[in-house]
């Protein structure tokens, strides 16, 4: 594979906690989100648009936890009410021990029970995809006090409101994720080159490259990831077909140019 | 598939509707100084035109309006019909004056000296007014100031790094890209204490990466450091990383040109252009080479 093949698969979106970029909010966020785990709350509000390093953020916690204590993560949505309560039964208890006919009220019992023996940290990735009904029952869950949820939602109008019905009325904690700076910009694409041994890369990029990036992707890290891809397929495609035109040991503004361009994030 | 040549296209179109407004601007420019130019020089003839008339004037014992207007409507017009359209067009005060007063010679001689005394004031009006120039002061007093203040940030900045790492000895003025960029970071936090914590994490990422070379030996990571410690002013450091990553990888044409730079930073330039001979005589970079000539060049 060329080397700008392989620089593409560096920024292709995913979530993989070994290649997690420890910022410095990011880093800040994460500090923040385990502290408050560590309180005794029920539930853990974090937002912000898509892009700001969610479900990053909630990996990571998830994948460092894990071992330590009773940290369990729902990555997917469960619509289905049944289903998504036979889950959390799995985490308390063991799966052998599953009640055939498990209804909410039964659970709630069983959670009741518990109160004082055991206490589990349950991650919700993508929270705005569960129904408001199924919101008000994970609200009334961790009234039990037995399971503690940590609910991540994207910021928009509508999931506003639903954090405004379920959470803000009784507010623990929230975190908000905010876009990167362009301070922050930089860091994440040095770190993620350099954590790839792309050491030579990392130093063509100067700072009205990283400014030209900040501008067209407003620090978002999944916009950043799209426009580092495409600038590395151009690279790639004039590295096979005319490599003249990217001889030199700075990254051109106008590769940058081009991708947004193809990205739409530019019109000509 | 990436459609190149389309995309290539689309880019040019994008760099055109950029420069628009940029290329619109400046023939604008152009225009208005020309036309400043030319109204400038325009209004200097005229009041030179009307110097000499005034001058022809008196050397005939006539006003100047009146020669003026007799040479621009007919010769035979007589001195005083002459003098009423002038009377009627109030644009210079002093050939107005003088036209009104065309009954004898002294009086004439009177208005005339009248007339290019207001002719004189008149230049004087016309002269560019250079009050602003006071404030044009004022702002630049203030513009001193303000990079006065600019300026302190670094210096701030330089002492809070060198607190955490051996930037003690690094002038002011060797500021590195990293500290630039926090800078310019600055207009968005606006907080001096930002800028403590960005500079401590900055080198904690050098020192993580220092780290991580005692563990790999890598090369490219030790000539990365370099790269970094040039950027942050301490040439020093970049020198004794470069060699590392030279020790490690001969052939590696950055490791040589950082250290080639910093030495020039360090007032070593002999030692810069002698370190690129030995590396061109063993290998062939065009990098090097044009670094070496233009080194060559300024010495």
């Amino acid at each position: 594979m060329s080397k700008y093949r392989q620089l593409q698969s560096i920024f292709i979106d995913r979530i993989e906690v070994n290649q997690y970029i420890g910022l410095d909010t990011s880093i800040l966020f994460y500090n923040k989100l385990q502290e408050s785990i560590q309180k005794p709350l029920k539930m853990i509000l974090l937002y912000g648009k898509p892009g700001t390093g969610k479900s990053v953020l909630i990996n990571k916690i998830y994948h460092d936890a894990k071992d330590k204590k009773n940290v369990f993560l729902i990555s997917t949505p469960i619509q289905q009410e049944e289903e998504f309560i036979k889950k959390l039964y799995t985490f308390l208890l063991p799966e052998s021990t599953l009640p055939e006919d498990l209804t909410y009220n039964r659970f709630i019992d069983i959670c009741n029970a518990l109160k004082d023996k055991k206490h589990i940290t349950v991650l919700l990735d993508e929270a705005q995809l569960y129904s408001s009904s199924l919101m008000e029952k994970i609200r009334l869950i961790s009234d039990t006090r037995t399971i503690k949820f940590v609910v991540s939602l994207h910021k928009t109008e509508k999931e506003d409101l639903i954090a405004k019905e379920h959470f803000q009325s009784r507010i623990w904690e929230t975190i908000e994720l905010k876009n990167g700076t362009i301070h922050d910009t930089n860091m994440y694409i040095q770190k993620k080159l350099i954590q790839q041994n792309y050491f030579e890369i990392a130093n063509m990029f100067r700072k009205s490259n990283i400014k030209l990036i900040h501008k067209f992707t407003k620090g978002n890290y999944r916009e950043i990831n799209k426009l580092m891809f495409t600038l590395f397929e151009i690279y790639d495609y004039y590295e096979d077909n005319k490599p003249s035109k990217i001889a030199g040991s700075t990254i051109k503004n106008r590769y940058l140019e081009m991708s947004a361009l193809k990205l739409g994030y530019i019109n000509a | 598939m990436l459609e190149i040549e389309k995309l290539e296209k689309e880019w040019r179109r994008y760099r055109l509707k950029r420069l628009k407004p940029l290329i619109f601007s400046s023939i604008a420019l152009l225009v208005a100084a020309a036309a400043a130019v030319w109204l400038t020089e325009t209004g200097s003839n005229s009041t030179l035109k009307n110097g000499a008339e005034e001058i022809e004037a008196t050397a005939l014992g006539l006003p100047a309006a009146a020669t003026k207007t007799s040479s621009n409507i007919e010769p035979s017009v007589p001195v005083e019909k002459a003098s009423v359209p002038i009377v009627e067009k109030p644009i210079k005060s002093g050939t107005k004056k003088a036209s009104v007063q065309t009954e004898t010679k002294e009086t004439e001689k009177k208005e005339v000296r009248m007339s290019r005394t207001e002719t004189v004031e008149s230049e004087v009006t016309l002269n560019p007014d250079t009050a602003f120039m006071e404030s044009l002061l004022d702002d630049m007093k203030d513009s001193s100031t303000a990079k006065e203040y600019r300026a302190v940030i670094p210096v701030k900045e330089e002492i809070v790094a060198s607190s955490t790492t051996e930037r003690k000895k690094s002038p002011v003025s060797k500021k590195s890209d990293d500290t630039e960029i926090e800078n310019t970071e600055k207009a968005d936090r606006s907080k001096g204490s930002g800028l403590q914590i960005q500079s401590t994490k900055t080198n904690n990422t050098l020192q993580l990466l220092i780290e991580r070379f005692s563990r790999s030996n890598d090369p490219k990571l030790a000539s990365y450091i370099a790269q970094s410690y040039y950027k942050k002013g301490n040439y020093k450091k970049a020198v004794k990383w470069s060699v590392t990553a030279n020790s490690l990888d001969p052939s590696g044409e950055e490791s040589w040109i950082t250290f080639a730079r910093a030495k020039v930073k360090l007032g070593k330039r002999d030692e810069a252009i002698k370190a690129l001979r030995v590396y061109l005589n063993q290998y062939s970079s065009r990098k090097v080479r044009s670094y070496l000539r233009r080194l060559e060049s300024k010495r």
